[in-house]
């Protein structure tokens, strides 16, 4: 009787240790941050000597340890990113401005068209941008994006998740101009759209499971 | 016996002590959750004042730039009716109404604003707003008139303990709260469509296309063409696409995997994209710029040298004019995407040559020396031209630019060569994302 107790015990316990995991969540670290200042990072810190990885532009471990070992050095406060003061002791000359439009439109881009075809990815950026033109629509990019319900995966989050490499050529490509839709205003996915006013939009061209029309 | 009593007792006081950790995770939980609702109903709120607000001062500007004749109070209202229709739009977009249930109203704001300041750039170049301006206006009016009224009294339903948040479901992409507001817009069926030169009038929107050759291609003549640009006969037909270019789309493998568009109308590549390579850059910024203007000569466009170019990592974007007799031709702009690493071109977007290239002429009234003279004087000139610019307004003019510096910016200034009106003024702004003009 004790023994089924016991077991009962446990696994309340069990579903209680999952429901506390699943209720307050765990957080993914494996994300990887994606800047164009990196390139040059990195290529500083391999002609110094710090750093051996693959000129990438990505801020992975291996970039972070480097940063870290040549702020130990160059006795600047050892945070893994590089600030102004880093950035002056390794020779690097800091922008003015970020480009917080082209890192919006680019995590846009990587929530919604992920595993598509490039020019898919360029295609949804352009729909954004062209929206942003549109009178229909708000007229900047942030305005657009978060605009209610009008992406799934801004709706449900997924825009946190953090860009790749493909997502920033491919917002950089579309906020130069690249527009493989020519002007199209929505896109949907066939399989999955559940609004049935979409599917009355005119079809312009189909790039992998998107649907673009105006 | 007494063992397993005593393993009870230990198991329970776990239990107990777990439960009571939880409850007050939960509670906290709760407690926070709570903060963020209120925090959010309080914002919604505030963008649905903040519309109807805005709205009200829109009602009143109209009625009052109806009633003034003087310029300088023109000027004002029409400046506040212009800031209160964007106030609108960015407000009204923040609310949890879904995108596609705010088309129209946004259009009608949109428009609105940029027919205002329309009337605006009449009103500074000294021009009377005409009778065909005030039927419009008063048009305006009477359905501004309406929204007002319809925002009106359903936000009487908000002083009394009405809460969005209650009125919301967030897995449904209709809800009480969108169908009450969007109920105004839909009680304004007849928005008027107003006729005017600016931002958003039909004549920027629905721009003819003047470049393309009237011959059509086949795809197999499309096809050919794109094996003969790109020297291989790995080139895969994909789809065509049917908008307002239509084109034959190909997919063509040398290095990287390129999307290739060729116009059904002339033949015309009309663009290529592709993801170009991660790795270290063999060939220079120079190389760069050389490899896009060759290649533009390979697919028939003479006459086209870099006028902008911009590096980010391996990529370098190159903007192609057309330079004949020594004026540039903005308005023929075509992007060229270069891959370091490998010198191939991985990018080609020729919409704007598309759209506008044709036989026109620079003309002016003033010369250049006037026009520098209308300059700034802390600016420093380093450089003139002579170009056709694109403008929203009557499509594209002549104009000469002026490549300036002040401390350490560095400006490009537009005057047109004809009125010696500044027609565009953008500034070098250095970012994350390599030197932009704004």
């Amino acid at each position: 009787m004790a023994k089924k107790l016991l077991i009962c015990m446990m696994f309340v316990l069990c579903i209680s240790f999952s429901f506390v995991i699943c209720f307050f969540g765990l957080k993914n670290k494996d994300a990887y941050a994606y800047d164009t200042h990196m390139y040059e990072i990195q290529s500083r810190l391999k002609e110094l000597g710090y750093y051996n990885g693959a000129i990438n532009g990505i801020y992975d471990d291996a970039t972070v340890v480097a940063i870290k070992e040549f702020q130990a050095d160059n006795g600047i406060y050892v945070s893994g990113a590089v600030g102004g003061i880093t950035a002056n002791a390794l020779g690097i000359y800091m922008t003015e401005q970020e480009s917080n439009d082209l890192y919006l439109l680019a995590k846009c881009i990587h929530a919604e068209a992920r595993g598509e075809p490039y020019i898919g990815m360029v295609a949804v950026g352009a729909v954004i941008l062209n929206r942003v033109a549109s009178p229909d629509f708000p007229n900047t990019i942030y305005g657009v994006i978060y605009q209610p319900w009008a992406f799934t995966a801004v709706h449900d989050g997924q825009i946190d998740l953090e860009p790749e490499a493909a997502s920033f050529q491919a917002a950089t490509d579309a906020l130069n101009g690249w527009d493989p839709t020519y002007g199209c205003l929505y896109y949907y996915n066939p399989n999955t759209a559940s609004s049935s006013w979409i599917f009355n939009r005119q079809t312009v061209v189909t790039y992998g499971d998107h649907v673009f029309a105006i | 016996m007494k063992k397993n009593n005593n393993l009870l007792y230990v198991f329970i006081t776990i239990l107990g002590s777990c439960s009571i950790i939880f409850l007050c995770l939960f509670l906290s939980y709760l407690n926070t959750s709570n903060n963020y609702k209120t925090q959010l109903e309080n914002n919604y709120k505030k963008s649905f004042y903040e519309v109807v607000s805005n709205i009200n001062n829109m009602e009143v500007d109209i009625s009052k730039i109806v009633a003034t004749k003087d310029s300088n109070a023109l000027r004002e209202l029409l400046s506040q009716l212009y800031s209160n229709s964007n106030l609108t739009v960015n407000n009204l977009n923040l609310l949890p109404i879904n995108y596609s249930k705010l088309t129209k109203i946004n259009s009608f704001l949109n428009t609105m604003s940029g027919y205002s300041y329309s009337l605006m750039n009449k009103i500074y170049l000294g021009n009377d707003i005409t009778t065909d301006d005030y039927k419009q206006l008063d048009d305006l009016h009477t359905t501004i008139l309406e929204i007002k009224y319809d925002l009106n009294y359903y936000m009487s339903n908000l002083k009394y303990d009405y809460n969005i948040l209650d009125n919301i479901d967030f897995k449904e992409e209709a809800n009480d709260f969108s169908a009450g507001v969007i109920d105004t817009e839909s009680s304004n069926a007849e928005l008027p469509s107003l006729i005017y030169d600016g931002p958003f009038s039909e004549s920027v929107l629905n721009k003819d296309i003047v470049g393309l050759d009237d011959v059509e291609f086949s795809q197999l003549e499309a096809e050919e063409k794109v094996k003969n640009i790109f020297e291989t006969q790995n080139v895969r037909y994909i789809n065509f696409t049917q908008g307002k270019f239509e084109t034959y789309n190909f997919e063509v493998v040398t290095g990287s995997r390129l999307s290739v568009s060729i116009t059904k109308k002339g033949g015309f590549l009309l663009s290529i994209t592709s993801f170009g390579n991660v790795g270290e850059n063999k060939y220079s910024y120079e190389d760069g710029v050389q490899i896009a203007e060759s290649f533009a000569k390979k697919v028939g466009i003479d006459n086209m040298y870099s006028v902008w170019t911009q590096v980010t990592g391996n990529i370098q974007y190159i903007n192609l004019a057309k330079i004949v007799n020594s004026v540039i031709y903005y308005s023929d702009l075509i992007k060229v995407k270069i891959d370091l690493t490998s010198g191939q071109v991985v990018g080609w977007e020729a919409t704007n040559y598309a759209t506008n290239n044709q036989d026109r002429t620079f003309t002016s009234s003033i010369s250049i020396t006037q026009a520098q003279d209308k300059l700034s004087e802390i600016l420093e000139v380093k450089e003139r031209n002579y170009c056709i610019i694109p403008d929203k307004y009557v499509g594209e003019l002549s104009a000469y630019e002026f490549i300036c510096t002040w401390k350490n910016y560095t400006y490009y200034i537009y005057i047109d060569s004809n009125t010696g009106e500044e027609a565009n003024i953008l500034r070098v702004i250095n970012t994350t994302n390599g030197d932009l003009l704004e």
